[in-house]
């Protein structure tokens, strides 16, 4: 046995071979994988949409052009192919199409297989990052409701003017703490920490800025007896934006609203 | 009566539903199993439309999650496109902008019939948010699991090719 007939005995098996012109009307197929009529009155695109919706693209093939098409599931009778498609013009007559359907059914179910558990588990983890999100802004929620509920005894109100300035940040919060430290306030230690990251000279409204701080600070120090605070500031941190997050933030900033 | 065949494609990230809406346009049915679609599978149906009778020839294409690696022949010779996403996976949101502008360059010609599918998962309320965030217009909402806006879906594309030359 020579490697010729060696190679034809082996792969021949997986492939059939099918001429027809250019209206797909069948002109002869081996039967490989399948049989097809070569008496039967109609044209082969009507038992394959797929040369229906590419009939005309074969008209235009040139010469030594070749159509690919991988991973075409077909079902043929009661099996399910999945085969690469092949079409070009018959060498020896240019008006023939030569389809080659490649049979990697085997190889594809086994890549079927890997690729829906891949699937799955890159919407299961996104799902997870998701939760990750929601219980993030939950527990912030929780946190400002729990704000809300302390009782403000002072609130200081800033003119209405307050606008947007540059404004050296850490100097502003120790002047806010020093305000905040008097003893008509219990005199609780305050701890201030700000984060390196953060500049020393921010834009935006100082005196919003104050009078919101002052507020929640005052509101905590009145309801805490013995214990220190400490004021930490970093900056935000920045999670993925994602739409639901976009969605509940909107929910939650209306839930917020309403508090 | 004059008969004419359209290729379509179906396509958008994987397990968006794709598969199932051709499953209800075509065989009327649901399934709620998912079978991930290997590469590409080609469906036929013939809806009559006035005097003209439209094969349409669906191409559902599987596997990817963005459009860029999809084969190249895939999209020949295609004359319309559904895109479908899924309105309940929201972090997918931000591909959906990418992935038309790719198939506009890819088919610059052939209509974009945009869903968000899976409408039965999400709150009623929530679809106009989900208008407004996902940035390009949408054509339907629908639901493969409840057959809500299927047909309409595809009568649309249809009504769109029959009027081209
Ligand atoms: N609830 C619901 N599930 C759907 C809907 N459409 C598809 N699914 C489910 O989503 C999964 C993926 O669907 P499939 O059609 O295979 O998605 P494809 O990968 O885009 O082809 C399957 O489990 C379907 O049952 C729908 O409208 N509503
Ligand atoms: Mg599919």
């Amino acid at each position: 046995m020579n490697l010729n007939s060696l190679k034809s005995q082996y792969l021949a098996p997986k492939a059939q071979i099918v001429l027809m012109d250019e209206q797909c009307r069948l002109l002869d197929s081996c039967h490989t994988l399948f049989r097809l009529d070569k008496q039967a009155p109609t044209a082969l695109s009507e038992q394959f949409p797929i040369l229906e919706s590419i009939e005309n693209l074969f008209k235009e093939l040139n010469d030594n052009e070749e159509l690919f098409f991988p991973r075409v599931e077909t079902n043929i009778d009661t099996n399910i192919y999945i085969s690469d498609f092949t079409f070009f013009k018959n060498p020896a007559d240019k008006y023939q199409i030569v389809w080659i359907i490649q049979d990697l059914t085997q190889q594809y179910l086994y890549f079927s297989s890997i690729q829906r558990e891949r699937n799955e588990l890159y919407i299961r983890n996104r799902r997870l990052e998701f939760q990750q999100e929601i219980n993030t802004l939950q527990t912030e929620l929780r946190y400002r409701q729990q704000i809300h509920q302390l009782q403000a005894e002072q609130m200081i109100h800033l003119s209405p003017l307050s606008e947007n300035c540059l404004f050296n940040f850490t100097n502003t919060l120790w002047t806010l703490i020093h305000t905040i430290s008097k003893p008509e306030y219990k005199t609780t230690p305050l701890k201030l920490e700000v984060d390196k990251n953060i500049p020393s000279v921010l834009w935006g409204n100082q005196y919003g800025l104050c009078q919101i701080l002052y507020n929640i600070l005052t509101a905590i120090l009145c309801n805490t007896k013995h214990s220190e605070l400490h004021l930490k500031v970093r900056p935000i941190q920045t999670y993925r934006k994602s739409i639901l997050s976009a969605i509940y933030h909107r929910g939650y900033r209306r839930s917020l609203a309403q508090l | 009566m004059r008969s004419i065949s359209k290729k379509i494609i179906l396509t958008g990230s994987f397990c968006v539903g794709k598969t199932s809406l051709i499953s209800r346009f075509v065989y009327q049915r649901f399934l709620l199993n998912y079978q991930t679609t290997m590469g590409v599978r080609i469906d036929k149906k013939t809806v009559a439309l006035g005097d003209t009778n439209l094969n349409m020839i669906v191409w559902d294409i599987g596997g990817e999650q963005t459009q860029v690696r999809i084969p190249d022949s895939y999209y020949l010779g295609s004359s319309g496109i559904i895109y479908v996403f899924d309105v309940s996976r929201p972090v997918g949101f931000k591909d959906i902008e990418n992935d038309i502008h790719f198939l506009r360059q890819r088919l610059p010609y052939a209509p974009i019939i945009v869903i968000g599918n899976k409408r039965d998962l999400v709150d009623e309320n929530h679809l106009d948010e989900i208008r407004s965030l996902v940035g390009i217009p949408i054509d339907f909402f629908t639901s493969a699991k409840d057959g809500i806006y299927v047909e309409d879906t595809f009568i649309k594309l249809a009504q769109l090719l029959i009027h081209e030359p």
